[in-house]
């Protein structure tokens, strides 16, 4: 028995350093995402080619919402999610919780199942490696023009070069439409305004999150937010976290709370018009680069 | 056939609970789409050695605990012993299988994600089942390269604990099949607490156990260089045991001669039969341990734990028996024949000892074999010197038997002796199952 088993620690330990040596040769990369920015960030309007911004544009499409929704089977699957397109074609088998829980999402926009649909036993949301992962299959952002290598593939071959590119996080938020957008500033007197479960804003460590969306979701019960809404919940929420865990949200939470981000205390933001609620708006982009996914 | 499932129960019992939650899983989805592409094939194989790997580390420590029932479902808890030590070797190589096919499955996504999957460890469910991992590959180290002395072994071998709890945290935790599907959730919650409860009784309850036996030891006799003799007298209870089996010893810390190394459980073949007034045990002084009970001064304090093993007389259905000692391994073939020689019952057996040693100077207590086959004309004494006469054979045995017909065949000694015999026994014809043996090494 000897013999096996060290025959296969010999294979563990083989796989596991090329792994790591592997990593390490193209670290330039890696260790970027290993640190901290799994998502690679497109500054909107900017094409996406092979090699630069410019390129040959005879296969150029561009990826509205139009052409997403074509992409709505197994066999091309597109998905939109917070405001980046990926084609998730090739990994649908590949993935945890079944093929069967993504194809009802194909050609559409993902971002809500993407964030509430994790696996059921970690808080309803998917991890950073999952989000690292997701990224291998970026295509674009939503109205961007992209090349495609050959025309009709689905599987462009514009990914990671762009992850290079990138742009330092925005300090005020913009839309890639041109919606109808009021501009509101971020005081406490406007925070203290949402402090219901129709509009709950939270202020924590700074920035303001629009929560309204996540209250039904949230794992520790509605009613555990809300008395919060509408103040500074920097306390509450790095105190009271999981009574199981160490009492502080864990890291995919707050990579969660990342996409509830409206702007930075006494920040002037366009908010779209009253009534619709910008949490849900597929054309929401992601507001700060991709640290909110920062562990 | 019967007979071998009868004999076997235990271990074929555990080794289907173990696949039970295979046979879930590969109900769960169909293989065709398990393995419809590499990368799904690669994940299904880590999932199928997780899932394999860990209900047979939850099983083993079940296996470990000594329970006395154990002894009986396995025909002697030296072969509990021996099915712990192989599970434990299997169930460790396929959870080193484990990531290492699901790192390939990554690896076919991108080397990105395959480096993260394995260090980012920013997943914490991800992360218990790593330290579970090294943890399980240090003390497996341990066990296979580095021969620590038997108590040191004994006490790291107790962290274990730690790679079943994080491990079964991992297996919980992770999104799998596991948290997929409620049935197997539960069935596998039952098997890491069963195995978490097993240990439990054996590191912490063990210790406040009633069911030991108090004795105080009378005198240390030296058999020879090699071999020493302690006899024993009870306090109160008495054990009751049959001739044949063995018992765990370990000396109370607090009496002038029991130091700390003494104070762990040790297992030693009983010499004396049932019905003597000491409990006599005999030892080879090879080991660390072994040789400390030098050190024992009469009035030393111990408990005594047992009896455990299948190994004896009585438990076969013939009448004619020959048994086969292999150096030290005549221990309890010395405890048959006292019994046989005290008990009037017994006289009827017709028992052919064969006592397999080097030379004349290695052998012990072979005045007192031939005084009992002197006063017994049933009990027939054979002597074999393999620096003169070579290796036994299963031939040389049958060719000194006035008759072979109907016996069964006791051996006891090293596993290879044992093996040899066994086969050369099987190949002469004779049922495999009329073949009884000793495997007597408990500590790996």
């Amino acid at each position: 028995m000897k013999k096996y088993i060290t025959a296969t620690l010999f294979i563990f330990f083989a796989i596991t350093l090329a792994v790591l040596t592997a990593g390490m040769l193209s670290k330039n990369n890696i260790s970027q995402q290993l640190s901290g920015l799994p998502t690679p960030d497109v500054s909107d309007g900017k094409t996406v080619s092979g090699v630069s911004g410019v390129t040959s544009s005879k296969n150029s499409i561009s990826l509205t919402k139009v052409e997403l929704a074509k992409h709505n089977s197994a066999q091309s699957c597109w998905l939109l999610i917070s405001g980046k397109i990926y084609d998730v074609s090739r990994f649908l088998n590949m993935h945890p919780g079944d093929s069967s829980s993504i194809i009802p999402t194909c050609g559409t926009d993902a971002t809500v199942a993407y964030d509430v649909q994790g696996p059921a036993s970690k808080a309803h949301t998917h991890s950073s490696n999952a989000t690292s992962m997701l990224a291998d299959y970026f295509i674009g952002n939503l109205n961007q023009n992209i090349s495609t290598g050959t025309a009709g593939s689905s599987t462009a071959t514009t990914s990671n070069t762009s992850s290079t590119s990138n742009t330092n996080p925005k300090p005020v938020v913009t839309t890639p439409k041109p919606p109808v957008v009021s501009t509101t500033t971020l005081t406490m007197s406007e925070l203290a305004k949402h402090s219901s479960s129709q509009s709950c804003w939270l202020l924590i460590s700074g920035d303001i999150y629009d929560v309204t969306s996540f209250l039904n979701l949230h794992p520790g019960q509605a009613s555990s937010i809300l008395p919060t809404c509408g103040t500074d919940a920097t306390v509450a929420y790095n105190t009271q976290g999981p009574a199981s865990g160490p009492h502080a949200h864990s890291s995919n939470a707050r990579a969660m709370l990342g996409n509830y981000f409206i702007g930075n205390l006494n920040q002037n933001v366009n908010t779209p018009a009253p009534g619709t609620n910008p949490t849900t708006s597929p054309t929401q982009p992601r507001p700060r680069g991709g640290d909110e996914f920062d562990d | 056939m019967f007979k071998i499932l009868k004999r076997n129960f235990g271990y074929i019992f555990i080794l289907f609970l173990a696949i039970v939650p295979l046979i879930m899983w590969y109900f769960m989805s169909p293989l065709g789409v398990r393995f419809s592409s590499q990368s799904t094939a690669f994940r299904s194989l880590g999932q199928a050695t997780g899932l394999l790997g860990m209900s047979l580390l939850s099983l083993n420590f079940i296996l470990a605990a000594r329970f006395k029932f154990m002894d009986r479902a396995f025909s002697g808890l030296n072969i509990v012993y021996i099915k712990h030590s192989l599970i434990g070797a299997v169930s460790f190589c396929l959870l080193l299988f484990h990531p290492i096919f699901l790192v390939v499955q990554y690896f076919l996504i991108s080397l990105k994600s395959s480096l993260l999957f394995l260090f980012s460890f920013s997943d914490w469910s991800i992360n218990y089942g790593e330290i579970a991992l090294l943890v399980f590959i240090l003390l497996m180290a341990i066990t296979f390269y580095f021969h620590f002395k038997y108590q040191n072994w004994k006490n790291t071998h107790k962290f274990l604990g730690i790679v079943l709890l994080l491990g079964s945290l991992h297996m919980f935790l992770v999104t799998s099949d596991i948290s997929n599907n409620d049935v197997l959730k539960y069935y596998m919650l039952v098997l890491a607490i069963l195995g978490g409860v097993s240990y439990f009784y054996r590191t912490i309850f063990g210790i406040y156990k009633k069911n030991e036996y108090q004795y105080k030891l009378e005198s240390v006799v030296r058999v020879n260089d090699d071999v020493v003799e302690l006899r024993l007298l009870p306090f109160s209870r008495k054990i009751k045991y049959k001739a044949g089996q063995f018992v765990f010893v370990r000396f109370n810390p607090t009496t002038q001669s029991g130091n700390g190394v003494l104070a762990e459980s040790h297992p030693f073949s009983v010499t004396s039969h049932p019905d003597d007034k000491y409990l006599i045990l005999t030892i080879k002084t090879l080991g660390d341990y072994t040789s400390m009970v030098y050190l024992l001064k009469p009035g030393a304090v111990c408990s005594i734990e047992g009896p455990f093993g299948a190994f004896s007389y009585k438990n076969s259905a013939s009448m004619k028996q020959v048994w086969v000692a292999g150096g030290i391994g005549v221990t309890p073939f010395l405890s048959m024949a006292r019994q046989i020689n005290f008990d009037k019952m017994s006289k009827d057996y017709q028992i052919d000892l064969f006592y397999c040693i080097k030379n004349k100077d290695e052998a012990v207590y072979w005045e007192e074999f031939s005084e009992i086959s002197i006063q017994n004309p049933n009990f027939k004494f054979h002597q074999f010197y393999s620096d003169t006469e070579g290796r036994v054979s299963a031939e040389y045995i049958l060719k000194n038997l006035s008759d072979s017909l109907g016996i069964e065949i006791f051996l006891c000694g090293p596993a290879g002796f044992m093996q040899s015999l066994r086969n050369q026994f099987v190949k002469l014809g004779f049922n495999n199952s009329k073949i009884y043996s000793e495997e007597f090494s408990l500590s790996i």
